[in-house]
């Protein structure tokens, strides 16, 4: 982990006064990290996340929160202590390939996915001369697992995307365009005062209630993974998806009658079903590029004197 | 669950105009450990990106205890108990309660009914009082069952036998008869002391109280209680039209319920000078004609019995043997517990006979017992009433 900006003074004080109790809360003594890495590690942690005009007692709670002993192993880990790695397998290696297991629900593809994570983990590629390790880049504000877990999943999704579109293509390819399927004519656009109304009323929602009903109608999830996705009950959700529902017919009818429609001409309108509606696939595609894979990126690798 | 309209569905999918959330922050929001605007971002985002929605679907730990309904469409957690299952469940739950409060309530209509029904169910021998109408026939029991006929005779019989003055319409010849523990005797009021004790009673069912002990103490704590008032007043209940109502004794040993309940009968003496008798743990109280109903056993009298005034009881531990005395040197004699009766006539060699009011009936145990009188005098018996001394 490197730092991209320099560490404010508050934070500085912060991570000095408490690095004593965090050095030893995280056992670094024990797995190689010194106290000055693993003040440097806690400094460019606080940095990244916390706002330049944070105060000392802002970053002082932030420190308190994070998982130290985890961020300790971690950081142990991507600085090469065998100690620490034989400590990471000990407690992480099975979790990883259930959780691949989980994501990928096929054995050879599950461990296929769990194995290049776990090189990754390890840091097969050089940078520098030393090893780049995933784990460089954990900064301890969830769990390990948990984050074992993200990271597999965003490798999953990734993979997904690459191999849907090399397929199509593909199949493409093979079947000859004999096969392709043909072009449907082009729909006409939907109402322009349709789609305004709608985006207004859409704007209009909260952030979470976007989420939901994005969760819900887009992609097709249940109540339950909606639930534990926002850590709320069930029936919240289920409340929640109806409520939303009510509430957006009514707006959109009403921005519709507000631009002059009948109340039966916007209920027609509102009504009128999908086939008539022009799905934008250039602009789906448009979204799936309009933000950059998962990355294999930015696993900032920090070159710390003494470390391990 | 309520649908949107599809272009809802089509302007959602807008595309996330920011970056995506490191996996650190991805996995605080996934765990619930992000809060303010941190939170508000991620939530942000996620409400654009289908990728990152994934993600954290893909992501989250696996579920412990995970429910059982992975596409509930509704707020109820246990599909066996939804719909139709739920209302015939609830349908079955109501017939068990309905049941089970029937059998409540017929178990204690059963047991009011042997409590205080006995002369309902077995009309009372109405016995008119001499003062009241001294030249009506006595009735003739109404609903006495044949087998207590049979009984009855069965103990005139027997009585006829005997051939001391001690008349029992009891088969003493029984072989095994039960063992009769000890007695708990009742000292009678005597007349200058009737004024403050209303009653003398005897609790039998515990073998503590079969002691000998003085009722009479038990009886003036009594009189202070409310309790007392509503007991005295169901022990007089109005005899019908002024008849002096005999209750029939019921056939304890007999009796089915009376045997599985285990119950004992309680005892007592009125002010008044009645006896008493209660079969429900003292709640109601009746009153036992012994004269009148010994008299019918001898067949000696047609008309009525004046019924003498009592004043000592003697009860045994189990109830089941009384002796209770009063005016004129009445004493009575049941070991069945009240279903026949005897009239005990204790008279000494010399030809001395027990003629004053008998005050108090002491039992030591089933053989010995002494009597004491009003003249005064005091008899004793070694052998259950069969012989009796006058002690000088």
């Amino acid at each position: 982990m490197r730092a991209t900006k320099p560490i404010s003074a508050p934070v500085q004080s912060a991570v000095s006064g408490l690095l004593a109790e965090l050095h030893a809360k995280g056992g670094c003594e024990k797995i190689g990290l010194t106290r000055e890495s693993f003040e440097a590690i806690l400094g460019e942690v606080a940095t990244k996340y916390l706002p330049a005009s944070t105060t000392h007692a802002d970053a002082r709670t932030f420190l308190l929160t994070l998982r130290i002993d985890e961020l300790a192993l971690a950081q142990a880990c991507a600085a090469g202590n065998n100690s620490a790695w034989e400590l990471f397998l000990t407690r992480y290696r099975e979790k990883l390939y259930q959780s691949a297991l989980r994501i990928a629900r096929e054995d050879s593809a599950a461990r296929d996915l769990a194995d290049s994570l776990y090189a990754e983990l390890y840091g097969t590629t050089t940078r520098n001369g030393e090893r780049v390790s995933k784990l460089a880049s954990f900064t301890g504000r969830g769990s390990l697992e948990g984050w074992l877990r993200t990271v597999l999943a965003q490798e999953f999704v990734n993979r997904y995307r690459r191999t849907k579109r090399l397929v199509s293509l593909d199949e493409e390819g093979e079947d000859g365009s004999q096969f392709a399927a043909p072009q449907p004519e082009p729909l006409p656009s939907a109402d322009s005062r349709l789609e305004s109304a709608t985006d207004a009323a859409l704007a209009a929602l909260d952030r979470e209630d976007r989420m939901v009903l994005a969760a819900y109608y887009l992609d097709g999830r249940t109540l339950a993974e909606i639930a534990r996705m926002l850590g709320v009950h069930e029936s919240t959700i289920s409340r929640k998806v109806d409520k939303l529902a009510n509430s957006l017919r009514k707006k959109i009818l009403a921005g519709l009658m507000q631009q002059g429609m009948a109340r039966r001409q916007a209920e027609e309108a509102l009504e009128v079903d999908v086939r008539d509606l022009q799905v934008d696939i250039r602009r789906s595609l448009a979204q799936d590029s309009a933000v950059r894979a998962f990355s294999k990126k930015e696993v900032q690798v920090r070159s710390r004197e003494g470390s391990g | 669950m309520e649908s949107v309209p599809k272009i809802v569905v089509k302007r959602l999918q807008s595309p996330a105009a920011d970056s995506h959330p490191d996996a650190d922050l991805l996995t605080a929001f996934a765990e619930q450990s992000l809060a303010g605007p941190e939170r508000d971002h991620v939530v942000g985002h996620l409400a654009n990106c289908g990728d990152c929605r994934e993600i954290i679907s893909l992501a989250l730990p696996p579920q412990v205890d995970r429910q059982p309904v992975a596409h509930s469409s509704g707020w109820f957690p246990w599909p066996l108990l939804r719909g139709s299952a739920f209302r015939w469940a609830s349908v079955a739950a109501g017939l068990v309660l309905i049941a089970s409060v029937g059998t409540v309530q017929y178990r204690r209509q059963q047991g009011s009914d042997l409590a205080s029904n006995f002369p309902q169910a077995k009309p009372p021998i109405a016995v008119p009082a001499p003062s009241v109408e001294p030249s009506s026939p006595v009735p003739v029991p109404l609903a006495r069952s044949q087998n207590q006929k049979e009984k009855l005779a069965a103990s005139q019989s027997q009585t006829a036998l005997a051939e001391n003055k001690l008349s029992r319409s009891v088969a003493k010849h029984n072989p095994t008869p039960a063992p009769v523990p000890q007695r708990a005797a009742v000292a009678g009021p005597s007349p200058t002391e009737e004024a403050q004790s209303e009653t003398a009673q005897v609790a039998t069912e515990s073998p503590a109280q079969s002691q000998m002990q003085d009722q009479r103490t038990q009886s003036k704590a009594a009189e202070q209680s409310p309790a007392y008032a509503n007991r005295v007043d169901k022990a007089k209940p109005a005899p019908p039209q002024g008849s002096l109502a005999m209750a029939p004794a019921p056939a304890l040993h007999t009796d089915p319920h009376f045997l599985k309940r285990g119950m004992a009968p309680s005892w007592t003496v009125t002010v008044s000078g009645s006896l008493q008798r209660s079969l429900d743990g003292g709640k109601t109280w009746l009153d036992v004609d012994v004269a009148n109903q010994e008299a019918q056993f001898e067949a000696k009298q047609s008309a009525p019995v004046v019924p003498p005034i009592f004043h000592a009881l003697s009860v045994s531990s189990n109830a089941a043997e009384v002796w209770a005395g009063g005016s004129g040197g009445a004493l009575y004699h049941t070991v069945d517990a009240g279903n026949s009766w005897a009239r005990v006539l204790p008279s000494a060699a010399a030809g001395l006979v027990l003629s004053g009011d008998i005050l108090s009936i002491q039992f030591s145990d089933p053989q010995n017992g002494t009597v004491t009188t009003s003249t005064p005098e005091v008899w004793t018996t070694p052998d259950d009433g069969r012989t009796w001394q006058k002690k000088p």
